[in-house]
């Protein structure tokens, strides 16, 4: 039996509906992340199973019991919100220990609670602080402080990391994967940030327009994606698109990219497919540079622009079939206005029908 | 001319309307009693400069410290009516949904009538003879047959309270439901998630985020009942047996029914030196709690 069970959701507002019929099992002990472009629906998700919002239809249990219409206090869940939502009047320990006020417990050991709980996230000697005195990073460790000391089944982290700077935010990253290592508890993530998504969850969820394209683990996803809106959106780069039409079909497909292309030939792996329009998907480190009269060149290129990042290069090309970007290794020889190639490893290209849908 | 000093220049002429309009109806004006209060002058004329004259005999007015007890008694029993009144109307109407912004209008209302006439409508709704409100508790069967309620102090004051309490309570509402929709709905969400009740939500979230704004109903409201007068001089003209001067009354009594301007100046003065030092004294002392 999964830990948290989302059976045919629906959430609509006013005449929007912001979700639809998403079902989604999440097991014990799983960190799941909610991926998606702004507006998909991934937070309002995270809302109603946090119970904040009502749920129009559908089912929500955690932990085998039916919570779709329980106040968020008795869902036994936990929830580190964006804006970290501390109460600003009260000092660390006391936001710590609220949600055992709320419980009843007296104030000794609520506080004593709170110390231990503060301990562990390296905040005790900052107890009698209150928020408006934390930097970001201390701000956020009480906002998972007051999660911890619930001792929920499940917690709920609402793009938590967004409002750090870059590096406290690799940092953050790196402590909520061993968090979830230590404790071994449920994690539900909501991202817009792929990277984050790919490095801490077992699991990704990616959205769209409040319906879910696709679920499985990050390089599954990398390496296979289900259409072309989650090939664009996992990896940076992006994946490059080239409109191609499939001329050959069977065991092997044969890409025609244009008159100046040779014609790609490739293994299906998805749906069957027709002859007729496709996309060629390439990711930028699947694509090299050759001589334009290489056996292996594909499709003549003209390098626009080049990108120096250190520990590799991006490489902005014209092709005849659109824009190109290559990622490639530090000291890659290129420079903007050479005429050169690509070529494409077949085992890692990737082709979509007319309906977005891999092939 | 430096950046700066051209700066400074450019400031003061921004604040030059604002500057003229608080010297002409604010300094002049307190100025102008301040020298009034150290003269006899009466408001047909004449008078000279008496020194502290006027203050030696308000200390030693009994009628004058009788209607400031009275009205520090009003103030006392009225600001924590309005406040918990301001508070639980802030707190039902504070969500924006469109009966909650209907209901607020509607509290809201009576405050932008003037006084002085919710006072009139409030005098005739109490009328033995014809007031609504002696009817209505007889049909109530509260009362057994309609009362006057201006014949007795208490009554009067009930009577007066009410009026007042539907007049203004609008307007302290409306400063609180500012400072509650203030506070970010991700702490109340939290709040929620932490298994808060409507009551510690309101008890240790709601009223320590929002207390900027109760403070500054609170101070309203004392300012308002200190300043108490045209409610009472339309609805008890004082009485009975003078039991319902307030200071402002005695103020006005002096002033225009005595025609001694230079002693209803100096208590005036007083007042006003009163007034200043509580609002004084609520403020530090509410500072005094945030930080604590």
């Amino acid at each position: 039996m999964a830990h948290v069970e989302l059976t045919d959701l629906s959430k609509t507002f006013g005449a929007f509906q912001a979700l639809q019929d998403i079902s989604l099992h999440i097991e014990k002990g799983e960190f799941c992340a909610l991926l998606g472009p702004s507006g998909c629906g991934k937070s309002t998700l995270l809302r109603l199973i946090a119970g904040l919002e009502d749920v129009t239809s559908g089912e929500i249990r955690i932990n085998g019991r039916d919570v779709t219409d329980m106040e968020p206090a008795d869902r036994k869940i936990a929830m580190v919100f964006q804006s970290y939502a501390l109460y600003p009047h009260m000092t660390v320990a006391e936001n710590i220990a609220f949600s055992l006020e709320a419980a009843g417990m007296p104030k000794a050991p609520r506080l004593a609670r709170a110390a231990e709980v503060a301990k562990t996230l390296q905040l005790d000697h900052l107890l009698n602080r209150r928020p408006a005195l934390l930097s970001g990073g201390q701000r956020q460790r009480v906002a998972i402080g007051r999660a911890l000391v619930r001792d929920p089944e499940v917690f709920l982290f609402d793009e938590p990391l967004s409002n750090l700077d870059a590096m406290l935010r690799v940092q953050m990253r790196m402590e909520l994967s061993s968090l979830h290592h230590d404790l071994a508890a449920t994690m539900i993530y909501v991202t817009h940030d792929q990277v984050e998504a790919m490095t801490m969850a077992d699991r990704i969820v990616v959205m769209d327009q409040g319906r879910i394209r696709q679920i499985g683990a990050p390089m599954a996803l990398y390496a296979h994606p289900a259409d072309r809106f989650v090939a664009a959106f996992i990896g940076s780069p992006s994946m490059n698109f080239l409109p191609g039409t499939i001329t050959g079909t069977g065991a092997q497909l044969t890409l025609d990219l244009g008159r100046a292309a040779k014609p790609f030939t490739l293994t299906p792996r998805g749906q069957s497919a027709a002859k007729g329009p496709a996309d060629l998907g390439i990711r930028p480190e699947h694509a090299t540079l050759t001589a334009p009269d290489a056996t292996d060149a594909t499709l003549p290129a003209r390098i626009r622009l080049v990108e120096r990042l250190g520990n590799q290069t991006l490489v902005h090309l014209e092709t005849a079939a659109g824009p190109f970007t290559l990622q490639g290794p530090g000291d890659l020889p290129a420079k903007p206005g050479d005429q050169t190639a690509l070529s494409f490893d077949p085992s890692r290209a990737h082709v979509f029908g007319p309906d977005g849908k891999a092939i | 001319m430096s950046r700066r000093s051209r700066n400074r220049w450019v400031g003061l002429v921004y604040t030059t309307p604002a500057l003229a309009f608080v010297s002409v109806f604010v300094l002049w004006p307190l100025c102008h009693v301040l020298w009034l209060s150290l003269t006899s002058r009466s408001l047909l004329g004449g008078g000279e400069f008496i020194g502290f004259d006027n203050y030696t005999r308000a200390f030693a007015d009994k009628s004058f410290w009788q209607a400031l007890e009275f009205t520090l008694t009003y103030t006392a029993y009225i600001t924590p009516i309005l406040l918990v009144l301001n508070l639980a109307l802030a707190l039902l109407t504070a969500a924006d949904t469109p009966l909650r912004r209907l209901t607020r209008t509607v509290i809201f209302l009576p405050v932008v009538i003037g006084l002085a006439s919710s006072s009139l409508l409030w005098y005739w709704l109490f009328d033995q003879q014809v007031g609504l409100f002696n009817k209505l508790l007889v049909d109530l069967g509260i009362l057994t047959e309609p009362m006057i309620w201006f014949r007795k102090a208490a009554s009067a004051q009930v009577a007066v309270t009410i009026s007042v309490v539907w007049k203004v309570v609008g307007f302290g509402m409306i400063l609180m439901v500012a400072g509650i929709q203030a506070i970010s709905n991700d702490i109340i969400e939290a709040s929620r998630i932490d298994g808060a009740s409507s009551f510690l939500r309101v008890r240790r979230i709601v009223i320590p985020l929002a207390m900027r704004s109760i403070v500054m109903a609170t101070v309203i409201s004392v300012i308002g009942s200190m300043l108490a007068f045209d409610q009472f001089y339309l609805m008890t003209k004082g009485g009975p047996r003078g039991q319902t001067f307030t200071s402002v009354y005695w103020v006005f009594q002096n002033g225009f029914a005595r025609f001694e301007l230079g002693y209803s100046s100096a208590l005036s003065v007083i007042l006003m030196v009163i007034i200043t030092s509580a609002t004084a004294l609520q403020l530090w002392l509410s500072r005094k709690g945030s930080k604590a």
